[in-house]
């Protein structure tokens, strides 16, 4: 577990630079890919579907990058493009590709359908934390607005 | 102050973000911060993956800029710099002129990391994301070879090929490679190296952005990016599986 959270970690960094992260995001980076790896890696575990597992590591990402985000004064996007690497669904996609291959249509479109389902959850789980976020935020300026009066 | 400047300014600052891998709201999001900053009315953005409009009254005129965007790709510090531009300036720590002299520096020469480093980076990631599938440690090897044969061939500045056609090299590419190391048994689990060595180039992107924009209101844009990645996770498994399938079928026989 330690040593996949470590190649999680690797993963993202790595990918990262690829992409241009500024230099001071390296590492962060690489930290929001192993956070949402280990939670999904966690719940998964669980005998939990899939697909809620999905949900909350990209959740876990999306969280991360928020706080690192707000540390590092870097725009959110930076660490959720490499963050969330480690948890594509890139075996069931070639998975399907090789069913295409062997001509089990069936079986293609069904891990093609999955793969395609994993990655748009993955998608809204990050897009989700941002809306919470200002949720939260709304309401701590209004409990301060009421602790004053 | 100098209304056809700060519609300069933000229109620039804008293609910048949207060029380089920023999601829709936040190029409307600047580009009207900027116009507020520098006291434009009525300030007006339509912002689409393949291009920007922005419309705002300057005292009794109305000034209008509209940018097509050919060419995308993805550079984060780019898109970083930016963001500390125009929060530099909506803070009031830089002036018009100044933001504005920075913006066309950054355009002119974009912030960019040397070829050698981007190489091993890539490499390394292919590597890490191998293991972490679940390869075993003679995987290893195969994967960084094929990343960086893919990364020197298509990723490389030298000839710019088609986005789409490139990622279709790019799955061909590790497709043949990993099929021959692991017919030369010095590699186990050919999926493995074949996923590892395409995870860094997936659309994830794309596919995020998509769905933010979705989320957001933004339907047009969305619907966009949405393509856009379905087109490229496509031109991968495309490239893939024409390799698998060459492979299979005619090289093997010419190998053996």
């Amino acid at each position: 577990m330690l040593m996949k959270m470590f190649l999680a970690l690797t993963t993202s960094s790595f990918t990262g630079i690829t992409l241009r992260t500024p230099r001071s995001a390296w590492f962060t980076v690489g930290l929001a890919g192993m956070s949402g790896w280990a939670v999904r890696d966690l719940i998964a575990r669980q005998n939990i579907p899939e697909l809620v597992a999905a949900v909350s590591g990209a959740i876990a990402v999306g969280l991360t990058a928020e706080i690192f985000a707000r540390i590092q004064k870097q725009p959110v996007t930076v660490y959720i493009v490499s963050g969330i690497i480690p948890l594509v669904p890139g075996i069931t996609a070639y998975n399907s590709m090789v069913q295409f291959l062997e001509k089990n249509f069936e079986l293609g479109f069904f891990l093609a359908f999955k793969a395609f389902l994993i990655a748009s959850y993955l998608a809204a789980g990050l897009a989700m934390v941002p809306l919470f976020v200002r949720a939260f935020k709304n309401l701590l300026k209004r409990s301060r607005i009421i602790k004053r009066n | 102050m100098s209304g056809p400047e700060a519609i300069e300014f933000a229109g620039l600052a804008g293609e910048m973000l949207l060029k380089n891998g920023a999601e829709t709201s936040r190029v409307e999001d600047t580009i009207r911060r900027i116009c507020t900053r520098a006291g434009l009315t009525e300030t007006e953005v339509l912002v689409f993956p393949t291009g920007i409009i922005i419309n705002a009254k300057n005292g009794d005129t109305r000034l209008t800029k509209a940018k097509r965007i050919h060419a995308r790709d993805i550079n984060l510090a780019v898109v970083s710099e930016v963001n500390d531009i125009s929060r530099k300036f909506s803070g009031g720590k830089v002036s018009l002129a100044e933001g504005l002299s920075k913006i066309r520096s950054i355009e002119a020469e974009p912030k960019d990391y040397r070829f050698p480093l981007v190489l091993t980076a890539g490499a390394l990631a292919s590597g890490s994301a191998t293991f972490l599938l679940g390869g075993s440690a003679a995987d290893l090897l195969p994967a960084i070879i094929a990343t960086a044969v893919v990364r020197i061939l298509t990723g490389a500045t030298a000839f710019n090929l088609a986005y789409v056609f490139q990622h279709y090299m790019a799955g061909l590419f590790a497709g043949l490679i990993a099929s021959l190391f692991v017919d030369f048994s010095f590699g186990q689990h050919l999926d493995k190296i074949i996923v590892g060595a395409l995870l860094p180039l997936v659309p994830g992107v794309a596919l995020t952005n998509a769905v933010r924009d979705f989320i957001s209101g933004d339907l047009l844009s969305g619907t966009l990016r949405l393509v856009e990645a379905l087109l490229v996770a496509a031109a991968l498994a495309g490239g893939v599986g024409f390799s698998l399938a060459l492979y299979g079928s005619y090289i093997r026989k010419l190998l053996f």
